[in-house]
């Protein structure tokens, strides 16, 4: 393969780009980075993960101190800028991208500053933001351009009276009511944080209930809890339009010729791979219908010599798979063997409450045909939960009947995203259900749940069949 | 804050409110209803047909714009407003109700939301012209007039401050306070990114009114773009709304 300027150049300084840059730094390849942004770490940081589940943070904070404001006599004010419980998210920000930058430089990753547009599959010409422009060459290249939210044409995202998920987090104020269109991750996670902030939200989406790839117990839970705070959801509503009243709100149209008025409106149908302005239409790239870029299992677009990782390539879309198909992309690339693979990519939603899953669900199970035990502690029965101030939740692990091997685990509760871990290295590691009976765990602990939901598992194990068919009609 | 604007701002904030509801109140202030009646006709908001009465106007621009216009009513009457320094004060508006609206236009290309960047340029002068307006008026009141120069870098010395005391006695929030005041030195502001919007905005708004003295080839090459990650390409797109914005300020 002929020589270049670099061995790897990576379009995007996101999870994918850059942790595929520094794997091939490490190994000794020349390896670079362009960058348009004015700081290193992709919408995950910028944007996008960092910044949201900051905003998370202060709504739960808001969440529990008005629980404690009655018995305190303390009265909140509810008219807190937005920009007031965003304190402190720039530092994070300002903390992520001196701690990436120091990592690249450290690994020696040149982070090139700038617009990347293909010449050709080998080349990339960089446009910089004080005009100049530079030519690079590397036999390999790696598409980790990321992703934006995504538009429709019906609805109009104007950045003033209706939001998308970058526009969102610089609400000067929170809004007295919203409408969130859509039903996924994006619009869930927003919802429920207005929601606990006090702001009347209702969700409008066709889909008869939110997150709809989620085990039936995770959604009516989710939506429990979403109702619980004062959000509703209004399934089953086709939206044709939206726009601003031209006097104080928003109207939003709805399929079946009702309109209904909001403060703002949120904009949420997923995202979209940030493929535009980079010169492809030079390179006849593979694109599927979704407008993501088609890779191999090694990550090796239709173009040889090209990769692509992270969100350009489609679900699922999480800033740790995409650290992950980096790495792996160029090692690819780089022929150098790959780690071995792991289907276990724990999913976190980042709602109030919080939502983990990781390994199969029973749907998934279902379709397999294979036999599940769901063994289920509730958070009520978890002393660490009370004295959180969050006894509402669930765990569920999910074994094999006849082994009761621990196939999946589907937590539903504040400290989800951390808690499936646990559940994630017994599947990793094959264990049973009786591995949580046998274990020792630091009392009292979220960990305890696991007791809670194995005993479960052995009682249904230990009871005559007759008994279990009944149980598990019930549970239906 | 005087009375109209306190009532609006109350308004419009916090209860569902109507159009006729805001006409009437906005009725008792003359400069305020004059200038909704402007905006309003005004070719940018291309209404349909001539807008003749003030609910009709309300109804026209709309809670947000009639908030913000009542904002740059007040400022210009009770803050931009130096008896014997009228020409340094309306000079000062007109950079300060300019820049308000190309930080609207640089937030909305960058997607983000555009209402803070809005007040935060909006008020990026206040320090100034209230600077300008009590060192005015100690002139009238000890009848002498100071030279140029002295009364020039007293209004530079006391800015940043009269500028943080006003936004603090009307509870802007602290990002848009920061920014205000921070322009100047967006890089080391707590709010670089919303205090660089404010400084590109005043560059915008400067070159708007006097392209003589900061032309559009000075403007594209200045540094703040680069931090707000604004490419020369997209700076030119926003370049050529200048009329557009022009004809919005009525300048």
């Amino acid at each position: 393969m002929q020589s270049g300027d670099f061995d790897l150049i990576c379009l995007g300084s996101g999870p994918a780009g850059q942790k595929a840059a520094v794997q091939a730094a490490k190994a000794g390849f020349r390896a670079a980075i362009v960058e348009r942004e004015p700081q290193v770490g992709g919408s995950c940081l910028l944007s996008g993960t960092i910044p949201s589940k900051a905003l998370r943070e202060q709504a739960l904070r808001y969440r529990r101190m008005q629980g404690s404001a009655t018995s305190l006599a303390v009265e909140l004010r509810g008219d807190a800028p937005l920009s007031a419980l965003l304190h402190g998210v720039d530092a994070v920000i300002a903390a992520q991208d001196r701690y990436l930058l120091a990592q690249l430089q450290r690994n020696g990753v040149e982070l090139i500053r700038g617009r990347g547009v293909f010449l050709d599959a080998h080349r990339l010409e960089v446009q910089h933001l004080d005009g100049t422009h530079r030519v690079l060459s590397s036999p390999r290249m790696l598409l980790a351009t990321g992703s934006r939210p995504r538009h429709v044409a019906a609805i109009e995202v104007d950045h003033e009276h209706v939001v998308d998920s970058d526009s969102i987090l610089s609400l000067p104020y929170i809004p007295r009511s919203m409408f969130v269109l859509g039903s996924g991750v994006i619009a869930c996670e927003y919802a429920s944080i207005f929601a606990a902030l006090g702001c009347a939200v209702t969700m409008l989406d066709k889909a008869a209930e939110p997150l709809g790839f989620l085990d039936p117990a995770l959604r009516s839970g989710f939506l429990a809890a979403f109702r619980a705070m004062g959000g509703e959801y209004l399934g089953g509503s086709e939206v044709s339009g939206a726009r601003f009243d031209g006097f104080s709100q928003v109207e939003v149209k709805l399929g079946n010729g009702k309109s209904l008025a909001a403060d703002i409106v949120f904009a949420a149908f997923g995202r979209v791979a940030n493929l535009d302005g980079i010169g492809l239409d030079r390179l006849e790239l593979g694109i599927s219908p979704r407008g993501t870029v088609q890779v191999n299992e090694r990550f090796e677009t239709n173009i040889p010599g090209i990769y692509a990782a992270g969100d350009a390539i489609g679900p699922p879309a999480l800033a740790c798979a995409a650290a992950d198909q980096g790495r792996r992309a160029a090692l690819a690339a780089l022929g150098l063997p790959p780690p071995p693979t792991t289907s276990l990519v724990p999913s976190g939603v980042y709602t109030i409450p919080e939502i983990a899953c990781v390994g199969l669900s029973q749907a998934e199970a279902a379709s397999k045909h294979i036999d599940l035990l769901v063994g289920r502690a509730d958070f009520s029965e978890v002393a660490r939960a009370h004295i959180a101030g969050e006894p509402s939740g669930f765990l569920s692990l999910l074994c094999e009947r006849g082994t009761a091997r621990v196939l999946g685990v589907q937590v539903l509760g504040e400290g989800a995203t951390e808690l499936v871990h646990l559940g994630q290295a017994a599947i990793a590691c094959g264990a049973t259900a009786d591995f949580f009976i046998e274990q020792i765990f630091n009392f009292p602990t979220m960990s305890e749940a696991y007791r809670i939901a194995a005993f479960d598992i052995l009682k249904q194990r230990t009871m005559p069949q007759s008994a279990q068919f009944k149980l598990a009609g019930a549970a239906r | 804050m005087p009375r109209v604007c306190a009532q609006l701002a109350e308004l419009t904030a916090q209860q569902a409110t109507d159009a006729a509801q805001l006409a009437r109140l906005i009725q008792s202030d003359a400069a305020l209803a004059g200038e909704l009646m402007r905006v309003a006709n005004s070719p940018a908001m291309r209404p349909r047909s001539p807008i003749v009465s003030l609910q009709q106007a309300v109804s026209w621009l709309g809670v947000a714009e009639v908030r913000n216009l009542a904002m740059a009513v007040m400022l210009r009457g009770e803050v931009f407003n130096a008896p014997g320094h009228e020409p340094e004060s309306e000079e000062l508006w007109r950079e300060a109700w300019l820049a308000g609206l190309w930080a609207k236009e640089i937030a909305r290309s960058r997607r983000k939301h555009v209402e803070s960047a809005f007040l935060a340029a909006l008020m990026h002068r206040t320090g100034a012209a209230l600077a300008l307006k009590i060192l005015s008026g100690f002139e009238v009141q000890r009848r002498t007039v100071m030279d140029a120069q002295s009364f020039a870098d007293l209004v530079v010395e006391f800015e940043p401050a009269f500028g943080r005391l006003l936004m603090s006695v009307w509870r802007l929030p602290a990002d848009v306070q920061e920014a205000a005041i921070g322009w100047r030195s967006y890089m080391t502001s707590s709010h670089g990114d919303l205090a660089g919007t404010v400084h590109a905005a005043h560059l915008l708004a400067t070159h708007t009114l006097h392209p003589q003295l900061l032309d559009e080839e000075l403007v594209m090459a200045s540094p703040v773009f680069e931090q707000l990650g604004v490419f020369p390409d997209d700076r030119r797109v926003m370049l050529a709304k200048r009329d557009q914005i022009r004809s919005l300020a009525g300048i």
